[in-house]
């Protein structure tokens, strides 16, 4: 499905290496954190907000079977059909089958669709395609990248490691569009070539934002819009929905629009929030005439009840990527996982397994995403029990494994610790020039290519002190 | 699959047996303050929607259609995607359209095979016009809930989306209306949707550099109508 990934090292340097890269994250971060904080300084109560969004999710959360089955059962109700899929495969049988059914008969099915990571992390576009369907992704960023066959950069922003005269070559040589760099005229073209998609779609497949239990109401939040198009003009709407994202009430929804728009964007209000009910009501002039909703599992019931449950409070803003100071380095690729930054380094190794443990190394546990967090998730613990989950399972290299039990060792024994001391002040008196070490040989050269290594004193701290001290 | 269903919901409680969440924190909002006046609520609500390259426009109910009828003149349309005239709070707005030489389509999409066609027509209406539920100043922000004589695609699928309200549908926060409309979730539960809008449709996916009009209206016109 997917190519095999680079291994985490390279994925650093690859982005590292990239000077537009760098300049994007650097503005990226710059202008959202500091739109963020300016919102939240703003909004009155922001504190007691974040605190009431955050009992909000937990109460959600620690009844989840019981909103499950009041939510499903509205959505029924409204005449909407809920499908349960336990597994990634799952959930991609499930939508296939309905991309079928809806299909002309003779013709390959036309699929618009609007930004969802739960398809992201079911690799569903491949798989449609594999079927012969096609598909269009309609948020411009989406879109983009999709026309170059990446993955999103960026939750909130796909495309954010694009520069303008990228965008501009490929709507040049995908739709003969006049070179430009004036951005509305790009825009134009992507609205004239999405209306189009619209138009011919056989299915509108969107994500979903938030499920309101009591009405059973599904929200879709987007500024661009696509997602009203996608859901409003096919005959057939697939919503796909990560089973968490519950809120009881609509008044519990109205506290997330709140916090989501501020943190995801810095706005007060997204331009469009759409509230789903179900399909059209007879006496409706317009709408889709039918609404799937496809609930998938894929991982978060099992980690409900693990040490990384508080992760799936999350309500995808993308706010602890632009703060943190590893994101801002490396970007989404250079996670090589749906879900990147602080809280993707904690999802992704508890719904997609052990192989994404290394994530939680690449942080330095300044604590930004936790402070920044619109429902304050603690990040950091999470991080470092993802780190001993990658100890536990013997993951680190040897040589690191092995030099942190010699450390131990030594730690305990004050004779180790005496000859340790010993012959690291001869060896590096030996190789320091002006108390400093310029080189070390390898693998410790990967610490002295960049920096100087300061020498350890010839005569240990303990030799002194047992000289300074007065003599009975 | 009705097996995914229960497997799901039972591993769902296995795992809340174990349940290692965080305690809730216990917090009450402060429930809404005592409303500002209707003209500070109509001032805000301006301010905010021109904030986000919206437009505010205020007139008198003898004067509205005609202020709408010249909208839609400057736009060069000669037709409209329009709300049924019940679900608009000016009387006779949609007549005076038709006698200053404007179509009015309904926006009626019959389900069968000639729906696509019946939607590449609508597609190539530029202006569409609505009333509102509600509009929250906060924000700037208009509530259209769907139903008979509200066709969704006039507020999406135009160029340019004209919505034409009365003061007492403002509120000061989306918290307010909500508080004033206890029978909301009925209501809703009635209606297939429900669109909150905040200024024209917007986009910073290249360069962050803001853009509007990309999929949805690129112009957003609020009119309130005084009595």
């Amino acid at each position: 499905m997917s190519q095999p990934l680079a291994p985490f090292a390279d994925r650093i340097h690859t982005s590292l290496k990239n000077p537009v890269l760098q300049l994007a994250l650097d503005r990226n971060a710059e202008r959202r954190v500091a739109g963020r904080n300016q919102r939240f300084a703003e909004l009155p109560d922001s504190e007691a907000v974040r605190d009431r969004g955050r009992a909000i999710r937990l109460q959600t959360l620690a009844k989840l079977d019981q909103y499950l089955e009041q939510f499903t059962a509205n959505v029924e109700r409204n005449g909407g059909h809920v499908h349960w899929a336990a597994t990634a495969d799952e959930a991609r049988r499930i939508i296939l089958d309905l991309v079928r059914g809806a299909a002309r008969p003779g013709a390959a099915p036309v699929v618009a669709k609007s930004k969802s990571m739960v398809s992201e992390e079911i690799h569903l576009n491949a798989a449609l395609e594999q079927a012969g369907a096609r598909v269009v992704e309609t948020d411009l960023g989406e879109f983009i990248i999709q026309l170059r066959g990446e993955t999103p950069s960026h939750i909130i922003t796909p495309a954010v490691h694009l520069r303008r005269e990228d965008v501009s070559d490929l709507f040049h040589e995908r739709f003969g569009a006049p070179p430009t760099l004036d951005v509305e005229q790009m825009t134009a073209v992507a609205r004239r070539e999405l209306r189009q998609v619209y138009f011919a779609a056989d299915v509108g497949l969107t994500g979903v934002n938030f499920g309101v239990a009591e009405t059973g109401t599904i929200v879709i939040v987007t500024n661009e819009g696509n997602a009203d198009l996608t859901k409003d003009v096919p005959r057939v709407h697939i919503a796909l929905m990560g089973l968490e994202r519950l809120v009881p009430t609509l008044a519990d929804l109205e506290v997330m629009l709140r916090l989501l728009p501020r943190s995801a964007t810095a706005q007060k209000a997204s331009s469009y929030v759409s509230l789903v009910n179900g399909p059209r009501q007879a006496g409706e002039p317009d709408g889709a005439e039918a609404f799937h909703l496809v609930l998938v599992d894929n991982g978060r019931s099992a980690m409900l009840g693990g040490e990384l449950a508080e992760a799936l409070l999350c309500i995808r803003c993308g706010a602890c990527l632009n703060v943190c100071p590893i994101f801002r380095e490396i970007g989404g690729h250079g996670y090589g996982a749906v879900y990147s930054g602080p809280i993707g380094s904690v999802v992704s190794p508890a719904l997609f397994g052990a192989e994404f443990n290394e994530l939680a190394n690449a942080s330095t546990l300044c604590g930004a995403c936790r402070d920044i967090c619109p429902v304050r998730i603690d990040i950091p613990s999470m991080l470092l029990a993802v780190r001993h989950r990658h100890v536990r399972a013997g993951q680190p290299p040897a040589w690191l494994r092995w030099g942190i039990r010699a450390f131990a060792l030594a730690m305990r024994s004050p004779a180790l610790y005496r000859i340790g001391q010993f012959f690291a002040g001869l060896g590096t008196g030996l190789l320091a020039r002006d108390g400093y070490l310029r080189w070390l040989p390898p693998p410790a050269d990967a610490w002295t290519r960049r920096r100087d290594f300061p020498a350890f004193a010839r005569r240990t701290f303990r030799s002194r002190w047992a000289q300074r001290r007065p003599r009975r | 699959m009705p097996d995914s269903r229960s497997a799901i919901l039972s591993q769902i409680r296995q795992s809340l047996a174990a349940a290692r969440l965080p305690p809730a924190p216990s917090v009450e909002l402060p429930s809404s303050a005592v409303p500002p006046p209707p003209s500070e609520l109509a001032e805000k609500f301006a301010q905010e929607l021109r904030a986000l390259n919206g437009a505010f426009l205020s007139t008198r109910q003898a004067e509205a259609a005609a202020l709408v009828a010249r909208l839609v003149r400057e736009r060069g349309a000669g037709r409209v995607l329009a709300w049924g005239g019940a679900h608009l709070p000016v009387p006779g707005l949609l007549d005076a359209l038709r006698q200053a030489g404007v179509q009015v389509d309904a926006g009626e999409v019959p389900p069968g095979p000639d729906r696509a066609q019946r939607l590449a027509d609508l597609e190539t209406i530029a202006v569409g016009l609505t009333g509102v539920d509600a509009a929250v100043a906060e924000t700037g922000t208009l509530v259209l809930l769907a139903g008979p004589g509200r066709p969704r695609l006039a507020a999406m699928s135009v160029r340019a989306h004209i919505a034409v309200f009365t003061p007492d549908q403002l509120h000061a926060t989306l918290a307010a209306w909500l508080h004033a409309r206890p029978d909301l979730a009925d209501a809703l539960r009635a209606r297939s949707a429900a669109l909150f809008v905040t200024g024209p449709s917007r986009t910073a996916d290249i360069e962050m550099t803001l853009t509007v009009g990309v999929h949805g209206p690129g112009e957003v016109i609020a009119v309130l109508v005084e009595p």
